[in-house]
């Protein structure tokens, strides 16, 4: 009897040690492991892509909407979240300025574990490897000169720019950072961009090109007033005789299309009928939303006024459209393009 | 000893008293061959089931009949006795059984935990309450009755909603993010105790406690130390509560039969403003911004409106007087009857119950029905194996409300303004002279959100129930191959299948008449076995040993499913109409989650001369929560017990009978994290998603490979004296728990791409004292009173986070914090200093003492927290005759509540109600006052436009209070009655709970549990109240029937 029970005994105690490590294995269902995430080139484009997206995201509305109340022509906004952003004083309860902030380093993080992963993807090629590492160094520019921007004194606030500036994620880790400096920032875009520059392809269908990274290294420089880069590159993209400037341009076409003066254009990835993008709701809304007064955006008076000295201004009809109580859609803002980089 | 008398002021009651005669009974005490007291030792004439059982200090008291009878006395681990005693008339027999300890055999065998349970001094901190005094209380579910029963023992009961839960802390709170309860056993396995299965869906954490009846618990064990929950090692960080449910003990049949029946009301009344009175503060500050002319009404007029038409929807707004605390508060009516049946016999025997318990709150429409069923057989398969089983299957269907936040009660002590009438009482047209209302018709408005409102309403139209069916089957298997030697297997399966059935009718929905139907499924199975072997062995003359293993493994899956249905028309108004409907369900199926944990213990345990103690355990512990770094850790305990009454210097002291010194050093955990939360996730899931029709990749949660044991290690001593037999207990414990590597749900920046991920980070300190005394003021008397209380300090102190900066862990939505070297859920807010006499503005003080009459977020700091320092309970009990009288005071010191809704009771004057105490306000220069110049315009208070959330320290108080939770009188009928009735028992009893409560609080009530998002938020957010209703205040009365 003993020798039966401690035999009993000793086959649980084996059955349990023997499978231990896998009873204590419950994966979660319906998600996908990291480690499993990145096997083929098509992960990898497809982790590129969501990049895009989150770009198309920000430009759809968020992105405006901080810009917009961080200039000098607005009045004080309505609503709890505008007015801490344009007084400069959101908090916690406040979340456009940190949601816009963070999609940018959503971004950047995507951008950063694509090419962490580069070696655990089996079948990648040299070309597409190069392309892709541009196209991230592309996207990790884009977002981080944005940010400097609006959460950034300007280049040259400081003669040396020592100043605080952003800051920069160059690994795909949570390690919490301090910020860096100006100087540094905008150093560490121009080295993504020179890169991207180098290795993007002359033609990339709706993804990023070297023409885009040329007209991005263009617009830094000018934001760090060196004209003579910014010339300098422009002119690349200007004499590449891709682009041409338009008379008739609609700027905002119905049907999805990248007009002559594009360079680099985010699609729109509302799935709705046309590709219609958001920002007349999202942005353009907010100057009037929806006929309820006051609207969440106004324009200061004094740019009113400024306009409204000459009647032929164009912008005095648009203003004026929006200063009543009624719902003006622009047809105007019904575009494909969401976001155009023109030079 | 007679000074002793003489101090009590009992001595007077005696002396009246001790001229009444008493019934025939035999009394004494029941002690070992030491002559220690055995508490819980069954007394009963032989063959019958008259008997009784012996209490804590081993006192027992027969009632018999005259006549000559065969008394036994059996206990645990003891020999059986058996006395023949004569009763004469009238006579108070006194007798004391001296039993003598026995061998171990599967008769005398009872099984608490993992071992056999022996009748020895236990090196560790264990509180028992007897399943009497769980069920003599009757609150919202069961384990609310354990408040002020145990020292070290933290409950808050949540509210008066029907079915609530409460909040459950042993020794303070050491979690941070991770889930702060104790570990629940039934029956020898680990229980599913999930708060947030249902979320937070209408204000009500769902609580898995609320399905055990409390009619079949035996009894209930709260175990605090590393000695004693150190064999749970891994899971026990914050304690341990055992529950045992009843089984058959004594020979043949018995049966008990209980009836209930009571009122449920509040137990305090928010005092809102009437029309009159807040048409007046509206209009006075409306008057104090500068206004003209008649002040703006929400829902009737707006700030640019004409002063003709401000003015007659003034005029008209004062002739409605709403009293919508009265609309969604009442009366509610509770019900219970419970029978149960025990069979002892010589195979086998069975306990058998059936319990109906319908508990309507206070909240109008809103109930608790529990249906329950038990059969715990026990099957003797020979000498050797025994067999038993506890087989439960229960059915709460819980008749929803909305409170707080979500509607009713909480609609009446906010949005729901005085002058908004229930139904309209005209009829009104729209611009094309089209009836829209007519009279009777409910008056809908809306809240400042949009929201469309009408507590009464929704209550009257809203179908809402949750339904849970709970199944908890346990068998374990006893097997005594030789003396010595218990093997014993247990296994169990918990299934909780929570159905919440919402139909929102169309009428809520003022502009497109669209209702909608849900129907919220979660099913969680969770089994678990444990095998354990245990053997023990005279080693040398004097010195005992024994030796444990175990091995146990548990996995629960939890399962979602929803069903809804949207765009209902006006003609589907009831659940039965859903069937037919023929609207497409929509139904999401989530995805599972499952967790697992596997575990190997071993514990030794020696004792020498029965005078010294030591014992010994290790536990290693994994658990799939954990990366695949860290998913096993190791948890050690050690302990000693020295009885020093045994040694020769006290031996005949004349004083102190008893006393024993303990202590216990051991390393206890906790895992209590959401099941996924080590990995780092991708996602494919489009959700509409894509870039220019190419599908994307995406990270969704940042992972952590190294998660680990969040570990507690935790030293304890403790002192228990008797004196003068007994008469007097009194346990001395104090108790440093330090944790590490606690788990908290760190923020992250957002920099870096993710908003939070788990982490080992925090560190926190809980050191205390408890004491415990009892005290028996009589003997041998008609007139008995006993005094059972205690006390407990906690100093709680979050002593690190790392690296990391206390905006890593917020309370989010209740403004409490972790702030390095405070404690555990601080409130972090703006400190409001006075009300300036001259501009009546409020002032506020920064951080480096400078008055501000600007209130802003940067000069918010600590202002105080929401634990109590000092909490116990007092137990007063008087018996006389048949009668007896109990008393039960819990009280809770050092604890401030932060009134999260008074920032807008008594702020800035909104579309919210306010509370009377609004009225000390300033009004002219010179005048003190509590409350500031009332105004509509949150500026004035330095507030950020549009943000009238005035989170300051005004709203925080000070919550002392002394509360009667209980007070209850029972009759017993003499034995001569329940004879001639043909029955052994015949017992009839009234109690109130919650009569008074002393309290400083101001506001409602001052135990408050509100309702939680998650577990981070129901460690951080103790005495946070929003909008949270009051406590019960019940009156019942109740039947015990045994034969």
């Amino acid at each position: 009897m003993k020798k039966i029970s401690y035999f009993i005994l000793a086959i649980g105690l084996a059955l349990g040690i023997a499978s231990c490590e896998k009873m204590l294995e419950y994966p979660p269902e319906g998600a996908i492991l990291a480690e499993d995430a990145l096997n083929t080139p098509d992960d990898a484009q497809r982790l590129l892509n969501s990049c895009y997206d989150v770009i198309g995201n920000l430009f759809d509305g968020k992105y405006q909407n901080i810009c917009e109340l961080m200039s000098d022509n607005m009045a004080e906004p309505n609503g709890l979240d505008f007015n801490a952003v344009y007084n400069r004083e959101t908090n916690f309860f406040t979340p456009t300025t940190n949601g816009t902030y963070g999609d940018f380093y959503y971004a950047i993080y995507r951008c950063n574990s694509l090419m962490k992963n580069f070696d655990l993807i089996d079948g990648l090629s040299d070309v597409d490897r190069n392309r892709m590492e541009a196209e991230a160094k592309f996207i990790r520019a884009f977002c981080h000169f944005n940010v400097v921007k609006i959460w950034a004194q300007p280049y040259g606030s400081s003669s040396s720019n020592s100043h605080l500036g952003i800051i920069l994620r160059r690994e795909a880790d949570n390690t919490p950072l301090s910020r860096s400096t100006v100087a540094e920032s905008y150093a560490f875009i121009i080295e993504d961009l020179e890169f991207a520059y180098a290795n993007l392809p002359e033609s990339n269908g709706s993804y990023a090109t070297k023409d885009a990274a040329a007209g991005l290294l263009a617009m830094v420089y000018f934001q760090m007033n060196n004209y003579v880069q910014a010339e300098q590159y422009a002119s690349l993209v200007i004499n590449s005789g891709t682009y041409a400037m338009s008379d008739t341009l609609d700027r905002f076409p119905a049907t999805p299309a990248m007009n002559p003066e594009t360079v680099f254009g985010i699609v729109s990835s509302n799935p709705g009928a046309d590709h219609v993008d958001q920002r007349t709701d999202n942005f353009i809304g907010n100057y009037n939303a929806g006929g309820v007064l006051p609207p969440n955006l106004m324009l200061s008076n004094e740019l009113y006024q400024f306009t409204n000295l000459n009647s032929a201004d164009d912008r005095l009809a648009w203003m004026q459209s929006r200063a009543g109580n009624t719902k003006t859609v622009d047809s105007k803002t019904r575009s494909s393009l969401i976001f155009q980089l023109y030079i | 000893m007679s000074k002793f008398y003489r101090t009590s002021i009992l001595t007077a009651f005696m002396a009246v008293l001790s001229f009444v005669s008493w019934g025939q009974t035999i009394s004494g005490v029941v002690t070992d061959e030491e002559n220690r007291p055995i508490p819980g030792a069954f007394v009963l004439v032989k063959g019958t089931s008259n008997g009784t059982a012996s209490d804590q200090v081993g006192n027992y008291s027969l009632t018999t009949g005259v006549g000559t009878f065969e008394i036994e006395v059996k206990a645990l681990n003891f020999e059986t006795i058996t006395k023949q005693i004569t009763v004469p008339v009238g006579a108070l027999v006194k007798h004391n059984f001296k039993l003598s300890s026995g061998t171990l055999t599967l008769d005398n065998v009872e099984i608490i935990g993992y071992g056999v349970e022996r009748n020895r001094p236990s090196t560790g901190s264990i509180a028992k309450i007897s399943g009497k005094d769980i069920s003599a209380i009757r609150t919202p579910s069961f384990e609310a009755a354990l408040q002020g029963q145990a020292a070290g023992l933290q409950v808050s009961q949540g509210s008066g909603i029907a079915g609530a839960g409460s909040l459950i802390r042993i020794r303070g709170t050491a979690s941070v993010s991770a889930g702060g309860d104790p570990l629940y056993i039934i029956d020898g396995i680990p229980m599913t105790q999930d708060y947030f299965l249902r979320g937070n869906s209408g204000a009500l954490n769902n609580n898995p406690l609320a399905t055990i009846n409390p009619n079949d618990i035996e009894k209930v064990e709260v175990r605090k130390d590393a000695a004693a929950a150190g064999e749970y090692g891994s899971r026990a960080a914050n304690g341990v509560i055992i529950i045992t449910t009843k089984r058959a003990k004594e020979k043949g049949w018995k049966f008990d039969y209980g009836l209930n029946a009571g009122i449920s009301t509040p137990a305090s009344r928010p005092n809102m403003l009437n029309t009159d009175q807040y048409l007046r503060i509206r209009q006075e500050a409306w008057e104090n911004d500068g206004g003209t002319g008649y002040v703006w009404l929400p829902n009737m007029t707006s700030a640019t409106d004409d002063a003709a038409t401000r003015k007659a929807a003034y005029l008209k707004a004062g002739k409605t007087n709403t009293d919508w605390v009265s609309q969604t508060v009442g009366r509610g009516n509770k019900y219970g009857t419970n029978f149960s049946a025990r069979y002892g016999g010589k195979k086998h025997s069975v306990y058998f119950s059936v319990g109906y318990d319908d508990n309507q709150s206070f909240l109008k429409g809103n109930s608790y029905k529990r249906i329950s069923a038990r059969v715990n057989p026990e099957f003797r398969l020979g000498d050797k194996l025994r067999l038993n089983l506890s087989l439960s299957g229960t059915r709460g269907l819980n008749k929803r409300v909305d409170a707080a936040w979500s509607g009713g009660l909480g609609d009446a002590m906010s949005n729901a303004l005085p002058y908004y009438p229930v139904y309209h009482t005209d009829t009104t047209f729209n611009a094309a002279g089209d009836v829209v209302n007519k009279p009777g018709d409910y008056f809908y408005w809306r809240d400042e959100f949009g929201n469309v409102k009408n507590p009464v309403a929704y209550r009257e139209q809203l179908r809402w129930t949750t339904v849970e069916d709970r199944v908890i089957n346990t068998g374990r298997l006893i097997y005594m191959p030789k003396k010595n030697l218990f093997i014993i297997a247990t296994g169990g399966m918990d299934w909780m299948h929570i159905g919440e059935n919402r139909l929102t009718p169309s009428t809520f929905d003022l502009s497109n008449g669209q209702g909608s139907y849900s129907n919220d499924q979660r099913l969680v199975r969770n089994y678990s076995y444990n095998i354990t072997a245990e053997y023990s062995k005279e080693l040398i003359p004097d010195l005992n040993a024994s030796l444990l293993i175990g091995h146990e493994l548990q996995h629960s899956k939890t399962e979602y499913i929803n069903d809804y249905i949207p765009n209902l028309d006006a003609t589907v108004s009831e659940f039965s109409d859903v069937q037919n409907n023929p609207n497409t369900r929509v139904r999401t199926v989530g995805n599972p989650n499952q967790f697992s944990f596997l575990g190997f213990f071993a514990k030794y345990n020696m004792n020498y001369k029965s005078k010294y103690f030591f014992e010994a355990s290790v536990r290693r512990d994994g658990s799939s929560r954990f990366g695949v770094n860290n998913k096993f850790g190791n948890f050690p305990s050690a302990s000693l017990g020295w009885i020093i009454s045994e040694e020769g210097f006290l031996k005949d002291n004349k004083t102190i009978n008893y006393m024993k010194l303990r202590a216990s050093y051991g390393l206890t955990g906790n895992s209590d994290i959401p099941a996924n939360a080590q990995y780092a996730l991708y996602s494919a899931v489009n959700n509409g998603t894509y870039y220019n029709q190419n599908p994307i990749l995406y990270p969704t949660q940042a992972g952590n490979a190294n998660l680990k044991w969040e570990t507690t290690n935790n030293f304890s001593v403790a002192l228990e004296t008797g004196f003068w037999q007994d008469r007097m207990t009194v346990i001395l414990e104090g108790y440093r728990k330090y944790s590490r590597d606690v788990l908290m749900n760190v923020s992250l920046p957002a920099s870096t791409g993710f908003t939070n991920f788990w982490d080992n980070v925090a560190e926190v300190l809980n050191e205390g004292i408890e004491l415990t005394t009892v005290v028996n003021w009589t003997k041998n008397s008609k007139f008995t009173a006993r005094t059972s209380a205690n006390f407990s300090y906690n100093y709680n102190e979050l002593v690190s986070i790392g690296d990391y900066t206390p905006d890593a862990v917020s309370g989010g939505t209740n403004d409490s914090r972790v702030l390095v070297g405070k404690p555990i859920g601080s409130f972090y807010l703006v400190s409001f200093d006075h009300i300036d006499a001259q501009s009546g503005l409020p002032v506020y003080i920064t951080p480096q003492g400078n008055y501000t009459t600007d209130y802003d977020n940067s000069i918010r700091n600590y202002v105080g927290n929401g634990l109590p320092k000092m909490m116990g309970g007092l137990t007063q009990t008087f018996g006389w005759k048949n009668f007896s009288l109990s008393a039960l005071f819990t009280y809770s010191l050092g604890a401030r509540i932060f009134d999260s809704s008074a920032k807008r009771q008594l702020g800035v004057v909104s579309s919210w109600n306010m509370r009377e105490e609004i009225l000390d306000r300033w009004t002219a220069p010179g005048d003190e006052s509590t409350f500031g110049r009332l105004t509509l315009d949150e500026t004035t208070y330095g507030l950020p436009d549009g943000f009238p959330w005035w989170n300051t320290s005004l709203f925080m108080y000070k919550a002392n209070y002394m509360r009667l939770r209980n007070l209850s009188l029972d009759y017993t009928f003499p034995n001569e009655v329940t004879k001639r009735m043909k029955m052994t028992g015949l017992n009839i009893g009234v109690s109130v709970t919650n009569l008074f409560t002393i309290t400083n609080f101001p506001g409602l009530d001052p135990e408050v549990v509100r309702d939680f998002e998650n577990a981070q938020d129901r460690n951080l957010s103790p005495n946070v109240t929003y909008l949270t209703p009051m406590q019960e205040r019940s009156f019942n009365i109740r039947l015990n029937a045994n034969f």
